[in-house]
């Protein structure tokens, strides 16, 4: 166990990205969204939750995947470069670390998606312990936990301290890069924040969110079910619950014309969207009551269907705070959860 | 247009990008020299980059 | 409140109306999600206190399409943005039987500053406290009623319903502040600080579209930003496009429309101050066109839609 004093971050943010390029939360505007350091960046640690999940270090909302153009005549292709330097993300809470282990899931098993893959080479994550979770905070019902998240490097914030523990390989050489800053220390101020962070996780009201309707079996159980009539009506259709999830991973293909050629690129795609899956025969779901049921049914049963039961949702609650319905999946969650089939 | 330019105002996209001229199909001098003036002010004023996307970069 | 549900049961009960539009309780006392009662029994769910501020007329074009007549509570402004749908014909106003439902200014939890909030009391309806007393996981705190309330509250229209059928309940004024006075702040920058100003709360944009969809005013059934022709359709293409062409161009659409409901700001997960471009527009159209409030009434011309002698030269003030 390695500490540093808090006031002497800025020094540590320098050193790291000296060698790395560093993300980490930083306020704009008011709000706090993970963005890449710069000396005058206005870096806030405290901030629970970022409005966006962590997700774009690795699957950005937009990237390019190739350039079409003509020279002489000819069509030529020039793809677009991996990620080839190393980056490092710092300040990830424990729900948005499992969430990197869902979109593992989708992106890296065969065929391996060479864009995500080159970033998740590369990208060192140093992960910190959630100090105050909120009331939509249920990353517990997932068996997460957020007082000792996953990560190559863990870190906890303690009194005047951050403290900070190599996990794996990659976070070994990331503490060798930056070993002037950190000075080695007793494990007990970690311990103590740790059962402060789980009596706090004990009491939040969500702990003990019943998830016995759903898994694998829920994908035919649930499907037909009346209650999805009644749970849509009030959605808006906006995709703010699928682009502040961390672990929504559908996107959509695009090209555009860039005046002399075309660029095609990937987005985020929201199953919330009238256009989603978009085929030249038409809609798979033409209604929205299809398309809100797709969103819940995916995370819930039919990910785990396909994934030994592991659920695309980890509880991070950013889509219970934001949706501007007052929708959400805990209702969801609850709705079917009373037997009310 | 008088509101799309107070916007453009509000946004603070330079002044002198806009503008409007009534010309008359029978007005070939005044819109020569219109058009000629205009295209030698925004060719002063450079690159528009407070309101250039995709399309300008290729 | 209970008052509201006693009104609206004997209407259903006599048939006079087929359902009713209202806000539905959640899991706590700040999610009340907008919801359609077809039942007595299913209007024990229904509530209506301070963080009911969702604006429920873009919802009765849907409820215009069903059987049988809706009713519908609307509060003071959001009365206006009916209004202003019944007069581009995308409500009907014989399936609508409007309940204009009083109000004390609405809040929103994001504007409540405290961590691991477990329960706000004092924003019941109409008994609405002064203090609210907001229960944490980390101490009990209070603040005033008026700070937790949103953007609009503070430059609130008035107590007046533009369209109702019956009234219920009391309103209280709300007005803190001046309607225009960050407008006027904003116009009396440089260049380069409004440009800094605007691409600083724009970069925040995620484009998950909830302004589009929330607003009252963009009732297109074939938004521009849904064509597939249209180059940036719908979703990210260039972080460019969002800063300087998605809310310019939507604000456009919706000027002269644009009943100032604050619904844009209100739901925004980014807290993008939204507001700030439609408010310009009606500015503009006070100063250039004479006054004017879109959805008022059914009968004053719409500036932007007729001409007059005395309508300014295009490129006033400018080139």
């Amino acid at each position: 166990m390695y500490r540093i004093l808090k006031s002497d971050l800025p020094k540590l943010y320098a050193a790291i990205s000296a060698k790395n390029d560093l993300l980490l939360p930083v306020k704009t505007a008011g709000k706090t969204n993970f963005a890449l350091w710069t000396e005058d960046a206005v870096v806030d640690i405290e901030a629970l939750k970022t409005v966006k999940s962590p997700k774009d270090a690795f699957f950005p909302q937009s990237e390019n995947l190739y350039t079409c153009g003509k020279v002489d005549g000819k069509t030529t292709i020039t793809e677009e470069e991996r990620c080839n330097a190393p980056f490092v993300v710092f300040g990830i809470k424990g729900c948005d670390v499992r969430a990197i282990a869902v979109l593992d899931k989708v992106f890296l098993s065969e065929p391996v998606d060479s864009y995500y893959a080159s970033r998740r080479e590369h990208g060192v994550i140093v992960s910190m312990a959630c100090n105050r979770p909120e009331t939509s905070c249920f990353c517990g019902a997932f068996g997460i936990d957020c007082a000792q998240p996953e990560g190559d490097v863990v870190t906890w914030q303690a009194g005047e301290y951050l403290y900070w523990q190599p996990m794996t390989e990659k976070g070994e050489v990331l503490t060798q890069q930056v070993a002037e800053f950190l000075s080695a220390c007793e494990d007990a101020p970690v311990n103590e924040a740790m059962e402060q962070i789980r009596a706090i996780c004990n009491k939040l009201p969500l702990k003990d969110l019943d998830l016995s309707a759903w898994g694998a079996e829920a994908a035919q159980k649930n499907f037909d079910s009346p209650i999805w009539e009644q749970l849509y009506k009030p959605c808006l259709a906006c995709g703010t619950c699928t682009f502040v999830c961390p672990t929504c991973q559908c996107y959509d293909i695009k090209d555009y014309n860039t005046g002399n050629g075309v660029q095609r690129y990937r987005c985020w795609d929201s199953c919330m969207y009238s256009d989603f899956t978009m085929m030249a025969h038409g809609n798979n779901r033409n209604s929205q009551m299809q398309r809100f049921r797709q969103r819940f049914m995916h995370k819930l049963a039919y990910f785990p269907a396909n994934n030994d039961g592991m659920f695309s949702c980890v509880g991070c609650g950013r889509c219970v705070d934001s949706c501007p319905a007052h929708l959400n999946i805990v209702k969801v969650i609850k709705a079917f959860g009373k037997g009310e089939k | 247009m008088t509101l799309l330019f107070s916007m453009l105002d509000y946004l603070g996209v330079e002044d002198g990008r806009t503008r409007v001229e009534w010309v008359s199909a029978a007005e070939g001098v005044k819109f020569s020299e219109t058009m000629n003036s205009f295209a030698k002010k925004i060719n002063e004023l450079g690159p528009s980059v407070r309101l250039g996307d995709l399309r300008c970069k290729n | 409140m209970q008052e509201l549900i006693e009104r609206a049961k004997s209407l259903l009960e006599a048939g006079q109306v087929a359902r009713v539009l209202g806000w539905k309780k959640g899991e706590n006392v700040w999610d009340a999600e907008p919801a359609f009662f077809e039942s007595a029994d299913a209007l024990d769910a229904f509530v209506y206190n301070g963080f009911c501020g969702a604006n429920l007329s873009k919802y009765m074009i849907e409820a215009g399409k069903l059987e049988g007549k809706t009713l519908v509570f609307l509060k003071p402004c959001d009365s206006y943005s009916f209004n202003q749908l019944l007069r581009e014909h995308r409500v009907d106003r014989e399936k609508a039987y409007i309940i204009g439902v009083g109000c004390k200014g609405k809040l929103a939890i994001s504007k409540i500053p405290f961590d691991g909030i477990l329960n706000v009391s004092g924003a019941d309806y109409p008994a609405a406290a002064e203090m609210l007393k907001v229960e944490t996981l980390y101490g009990d705190v209070e603040i005033a009623y008026k700070e937790a309330m949103l953007e609009r509250c503070h430059v609130c229209k008035g107590k007046e319903h533009v369209v109702y059928d019956e009234l219920l309940g009391e309103s209280c004024d709300t007005v803190d502040a001046d309607r225009f006075a960050e407008v006027e702040r904003i116009e009396a920058m440089s260049p380069e600080e409004k440009f800094a100003f605007f691409q600083q709360e724009l970069s925040k944009c995620i484009r998950c579209n909830a302004c589009r969809n929330v607003c009252p005013a963009c009732s297109c059934r074939k938004c521009v930003f849904d064509s597939t022709a249209f180059d940036s359709a719908q979703k990210a293409n260039t972080t460019s496009f969002e800063e300087k062409m998605f809310h310019i161009i939507r604000a456009f659409h919706v000027a002269g429309r644009c009943t100032d409901c604050g619904e844009c700001s209100r739901v925004c997960p980014q807290g993008i101050p939204l507001h700030l471009f439609n408010r310009k527009f009606i500015k503009d159209i006070n100063a250039l066109y004479g006054e004017y409030q879109a959805g008022s009434d059914l009968e004053t011309k719409a500036p932007l839609t007729c001409f007059t002698t005395d309508d300014a030269e295009p490129g006033v003030g400018r080139g």
